[in-house]
């Protein structure tokens, strides 16, 4: 039982540790990667294998994680749980908006330049941190 | 969602930690739960109502 105790206060703790380096990688890497001059992006060499190589990955990989999320949940402490899976809805619709905003020529494209997919992650993840560290402090409900 | 859920440990004498290890959560989530802001789910409601020996509505009111 006391074990269990730790498990589960832990869990939170463990979360707040995770989300708080997280959110500094995560603006860490937006800001770092601004400076990698030289992005190289390839060429695909077959446009319709790729599109139906990323799209076989993306159905594999989301069904793969779709069951382990179900897994996670049964076994985390659900206000953790809920307060990470929130924070992902954030981090998401934040990083789609800011996505659009930043690869549209006449917005921020022109001054900015084009993101980097390292700097897409460190987006995602950055506002995940967010997400997380205001519904637990405000709460979900509030 | 409000809960009564302080006034009915407060009444047993438990502090959030041994509320919490009665409902297998973290007393964070306990905290949250009675500040309102967490909606338990609906699995925790039950033992919640099951703990305390009471129908969840006499815990749990809705605001609406």
């Amino acid at each position: 039982m006391f074990m269990n105790r730790l498990n589960r206060d832990n869990q939170l703790r463990v979360a707040d540790l995770s989300f708080a380096l997280m959110g500094g990688f995560g603006f860490l890497g937006v800001i770092m990667d601004a400076f990698d001059t030289n992005p190289i992006i390839p060429n695909a060499p077959d446009p319709i294998l790729t599109g139906l190589g990323v799209s076989a990955l993306m159905i594999l990989v989301g069904f793969v994680i779709a069951h382990v999320a179900m897994l996670d949940r049964k076994r985390s402490e659900e206000y953790a749980y809920q307060t990470m899976a929130s924070g992902a809805v954030v981090s998401v619709i934040t990083t789609l908006v800011i996505l659009v905003l930043w690869t549209t020529d006449f917005l921020l494209e022109r001054w900015l330049g084009a993101p980097s997919p390292s700097q897409i992650i460190a987006l995602l993840l950055g506002s995940w941190a967010i997400g997380y560290f205001t519904y637990r402090i405000k709460g979900i409900h509030e | 969602m409000k809960n009564r859920l302080k006034v009915l440990r407060a009444e047993r004498d438990w502090s959030q930690a041994d509320l919490a290890v009665r409902l297998d959560v973290s007393r964070q989530a306990v905290n949250a739960i009675e500040t309102g802001k967490h909606d338990p789910s609906l699995p925790l409601v039950f033992r919640i109502s099951r703990l305390f020996e009471m129908p969840i509505e006499e815990i749990f009111h809705d605001e609406a």
